[in-house]
């Protein structure tokens, strides 16, 4: 079985990334990895491989320093890594994005499942798996909060939905995205960082991927962006004899009870 | 004469075919890295110490005394041996110079004497004291051992008698003296089959032990010695560094013990000198809290293991879980108490993190919840709270305190936080209470600020070698170009890894712990606290007081705050761990107890109404262990105290 999985370099969660004028990300001097997001279906797919056998494929566009998240993939136990980076791509909207993640994955040869993030941890549109599953013509399934493959044919996973959980069921191929519960992810092992430099990272060209020019022109552009209003302050209530009966009211207002 | 030999030649042989394959394994162990291997001069005093002396030993009076008058009694009766083959030869030949002298004869007596009461003491012990401390180790083997000294110890004293009966010999000692005069009546010939008899047994009895030796526990009477002469010796604290280069090849590439031919030669000697005597596993955190580990267990796993393994496929098999579990080598808090007490010197902790290392850099193997601390250590904040490091300074909220920018002026003292004291609540009151103290003494101090990071101990304990090493790298090269000279931690383990362990990487510093600097401030009259008589009880911090040697100080400050300091049963060099040393921090905890209640427990069994740590882990450990008690004396850092009774100056600070 053939798994590609589908990562991200993001600025570090933690950090306060600058944005410049055109309201794309300053990407010089910030510290980035492999978006945490993603290592939870890349582990659940590196499972299924060493269970059923197969290769997992890392999948990425990004700039030059996104090689970092793809090593670290690598590390983790992926075979080999496909990124794609031009300076044509540079605030890409999520359709041209998937159009070229699509040409990398059909360059790949026949992938039986392809497993995504529900959205990076950056910027957080959550379209693109799905628009990708339609470029691809696979069925996808969604928000799993865990995933198998039964047989090497088919894929059967569950999600959470607000008044319970689904199981799912469909043919392979087919496109997955994973929530945090699939897996936990495994801390790559020194070993498996060294082994990782030695393993093959196709850097193919927009030309390579058969990709011409109206594909890859966004449709779309940021035109701007602003701050989110500060928090209000909690209310604090004292304990006291009306404590109860004011926070039960508090809960009532608030539709929670 | 030709029996004699033939004697002496089949023991040897035989004893050698016993010894061959422990030579073996230790042939084919991993030299020990010459760059590391410990201080010569201190050597020749350990040997002096602990193996004559038997000062480790004296650790518990009456085993103490027992083993000493054994192990002297057989030094002292080496010559004995020989005075029987040569009386073997010629009944009328003697040793020159000792030999039929009154005062050897004298000796002889008191020293076998003294080996007897030894032996009966030893089987008290084990008969009807049974320690637990035995658990698990090979009791019958220890009987077989005792009764085999008595026999050559009884026989050697009864064929003196039978010499001195017979003439042979012409001075005596009490007891063959007095064994003669009661064999008066029987008749010559009797007496002298009686005497070769006796002579033949004492000898074939001391080379059947010569045989029997290499195959048992009682191998410690030829590795001992050794053991003690190749221990890496003071501060024990100090880990032997593994040099990690990612760009070479990977082949040449140690990740720490996978298999038994990973150990070190000490690490396999540490095997064959162990006597399962067990002291180890009496003052074992784990295993006194009820967990797999004990490091005595340890040993002998391994042990068993290395010698269970037929030559050559030593390497085949994974020490971890075959020799060891996973549990065993993740309860460990690397609190050194095992070293502390080994007679032999074995040293568990490095073995230990070995087969971490291995698990962790090799198969990336260990306790889930541990996968935090490897994360937030190796994440942008390089700390195990995960926190961004533009967060390492809101301790000082409301404090005037001086961060250290490149290019600025070395201070007097560069204060280190360590991440304990700057992320977690309760131990940054400690840091405050420092930074103010040190302020308010007049001190020229500043901080690193943002610049610092996680100094790497719980990581280099947990195993993670490399990631240790890039921020020991990291670490000595912003300390090395601010200048800086002279460091105060108030963090035991930054103490010791700053202190001990970044020498190995081009740092070092004039390193002092907080409770040192504060003690010397009040002494010098730069502080002045008031005294009160509240009753406190001090914890030693392994990595302070064990590890460190470094007992008085904290105790001097709370003798200033304070009335004199109830001690715990376990204290300074015996103390007992808090249960956050070896990254067990991060680690969640099995066994029957808890480590930290059980201390804390201990504390409270003082009277102490306040328990004073000097070591922000320690503090966190107690503190948790009185919140799960519900009541009970209050935990404060040495520090924190000391603020609240030498600072006066209304700063507002709610202490
Ligand atoms: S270092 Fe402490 S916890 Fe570890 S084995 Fe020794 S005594 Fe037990
Ligand atoms: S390791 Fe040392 S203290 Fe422990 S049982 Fe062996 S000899 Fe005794």
């Amino acid at each position: 079985m053939n798994v590609a999985v589908l990562v991200k370099w993001v600025p570090e969660p933690q950090g306060t990334p600058t944005l410049g004028t055109d309201h794309l990300l300053v990407r010089e001097g910030a510290d980035g990895a492999l978006d945490p997001g993603d290592e939870y279906g890349l582990e659940r797919a590196l499972q299924l491989v060493e269970r059923d056998g197969g290769e997992v494929t890392i999948v990425s566009m990004g700039p030059e320093i996104a090689v970092a998240a793809v090593q670290r993939g690598l590390a983790m136990g992926a075979a080999r890594a496909v990124l794609i980076t031009d300076p044509a791509l540079r605030g890409s909207d999520t359709l041209v994005t998937a159009r070229v993640l699509a040409a990398a994955i059909r360059r790949l040869g026949p992938i039986d499942l392809v497993v995504a993030a529900v959205e990076s941890t950056d910027g957080y549109t959550g379209t693109l798996p799905i628009t990708l599953a339609e470029l691809l013509e696979l069925p996808s399934v969604t928000f799993a909060t865990s995933f198998d493959v039964i047989d090497g044919a088919e894929l059967q996973a569950e999600r959470q939905t607000a008044s319970g959980s689904e199981a799912l069921a469909c043919p392979l191929p087919a496109l997955v995205t994973s929530t945090t519960g699939v897996a936990a992810p495994r801390y790559p092992s020194l070993k498996g960082v060294m082994a990782a430099k030695s393993k093959p990272v196709d850097r193919p060209s927009l030309t390579e991927l058969g990709l011409v020019a109206d594909e890859i022109r966004s449709t779309q552009s940021v035109t701007g962006v602003g701050t989110a209003p500060e928090k209000a302050g909690g209310r604090v209530i004292e304990a006291g004899p009306d404590a109860a009966a004011e926070i039960a009211d508090l809960l009532e207002e608030a539709r929670v009870i | 004469m030709a029996l004699l030999f033939a004697a002496i030649a089949a023991a040897g042989v035989l004893a050698w075919r016993r010894a061959a394959p422990r030579v073996a394994t230790l042939r084919a162990a991993r030299p020990d890295d010459p760059e590391w291997a410990g201080a010569g001069g201190d050597r020749v005093r350990r040997e002096l110490v602990e193996v004559v002396g038997q000062r480790k030993l004296f650790q518990r009076l009456v085993p103490g005394l027992m083993h000493a008058a054994i192990f002297w009694g057989f030094v002292v009766l080496l010559p004995t041996i020989v005075e029987a083959a040569v009386a073997i030869v010629d009944p009328h030949g003697h040793l020159p110079l000792i030999g039929d002298t009154t005062w050897f004869a004298w000796i002889v007596d008191v020293f076998a004497i003294g080996v007897l009461a030894g032996v009966t003491v030893a089987v008290w012990i084990r008969k009807v004291q049974r320690p637990d401390r035995f658990r698990g180790s090979h009791l019958e083997e220890a009987d077989r051992i005792l009764l085999m000294i008595t026999a050559i110890v009884v026989s050697l004293l009864l064929w003196q008698a039978t010499r001195v009966a017979l003439g042979l010999v012409h001075v005596e000692g009490p007891i063959t003296g007095w064994l003669a005069d009661s064999i008066d009546g029987v008749s010559r010939g009797t007496l002298e089959v009686a005497e070769r008899v006796l002579v033949w047994l004492h000898l074939l009895l001391v080379l059947g032990f010569l045989v029997y030796l290499p195959g048992s526990k009682h191998l410690h009477i030829v590795t001992a010695a050794p053991n003690v002469w190749l221990a890496k010796g003071a501060p024990s604290g100090h880990l032997t560094p593994l040099r990690i280069d990612l760009e070479g090849p990977e082949e040449e590439m140690r990740f720490g013990a996978g298999v038994a031919t990973d150990l070190t030669r000490k690490q396999t000697l540490d095997l064959f000198s162990c006597t399962e005597c067990g002291r180890c596993q009496d003052v074992c955190p784990a295993w006194t809290t009820g967990k797999p580990l004990s490091p005595k267990l340890l040993i002998m796993g391994l042990r068993d293991h290395v010698a269970a393994a037929p030559a050559g496929e030593l390497e085949l098999q994974p020490l971890v879980p075959n020799a060891v579990t996973d549990e065993v080598v993740w309860d460990c808090v690397t609190c050194g108490a095992c070293v502390r007490e080994c007679p032999v010197d074995i040293e568990h902790v490095d073995t230990i993190v070995d087969l971490r290392r291995h698990l962790v850099m090799a198969e990336s193997r260990f306790p889930s919840e541990a996968g935090t601390l490897l994360r937030g250590v190796e994440g942008p904040g390089e700390n195990p709270w995960s926190q961004p490091a533009s967060a390492r300074m809101d301790w000082a909220t409301g404090l005037d305190v001086r961060v250290l920018g490149p290019g600025d002026p070395a201070p007097e003292v560069l204060f280190w936080v360590g991440c304990a004291g700057a992320f977690d609540e309760r131990a940054r009151e400690a840091t405050r209470s420092t930074v103010r103290l040190l302020q308010a003494a007049g001190v020229d101090v500043a901080v690193l600020g943002a610049r610092e990071s996680c100094t790497g101990d719980p990581v280099r304990r947990m195993g993670h070698e490399f990631l240790f090493q890039t921020l020991a790298e990291r670490n000595v090269s912003t300390l090395n170009e601010a200048g800086v000279t002279t460091i105060v931690a108030s963090c035991a383990h930054c103490f010791n890894t700053l202190a001990n362990e970044y020498p190995d990487y081009g740092g070092r510093y004039d390193v002092v712990h907080h409770s040192e600097l504060l003690a010397k401030l009040v002494r010098e009259g730069r502080l002045h606290p008031s005294r009160t008589s509240v009753a406190v009880t001090y914890h030693d911090a392994c990595y302070l007081g064990r590890h460190n040697d470094r007992y008085d100080a904290p105790r001097d400050v709370l003798g200033a705050v304070a009335g004199e300091v109830e001690e715990m049963p376990r204290t300074r060099e015996r103390s007992f761990c808090c249960g956050a040393g070896g990254a067990r921090f991060w680690m969640e905890e099995g066994g029957d107890a808890r480590i930290n209640e059980t201390r804390y427990a201990e504390a409270v069994r003082t009277g102490a109404e306040v328990v004073a740590t000097a070591c922000p882990f320690c503090l966190v450990m107690l503190d948790d262990a009185a919140n799960a008690a519900g009541a009970g004396p209050e935990v404060a850092d040495v520090a924190t105290l000391l603020a609240r009774s030498a600072l006066t100056d209304g700063s507002g600070e709610a202490t």
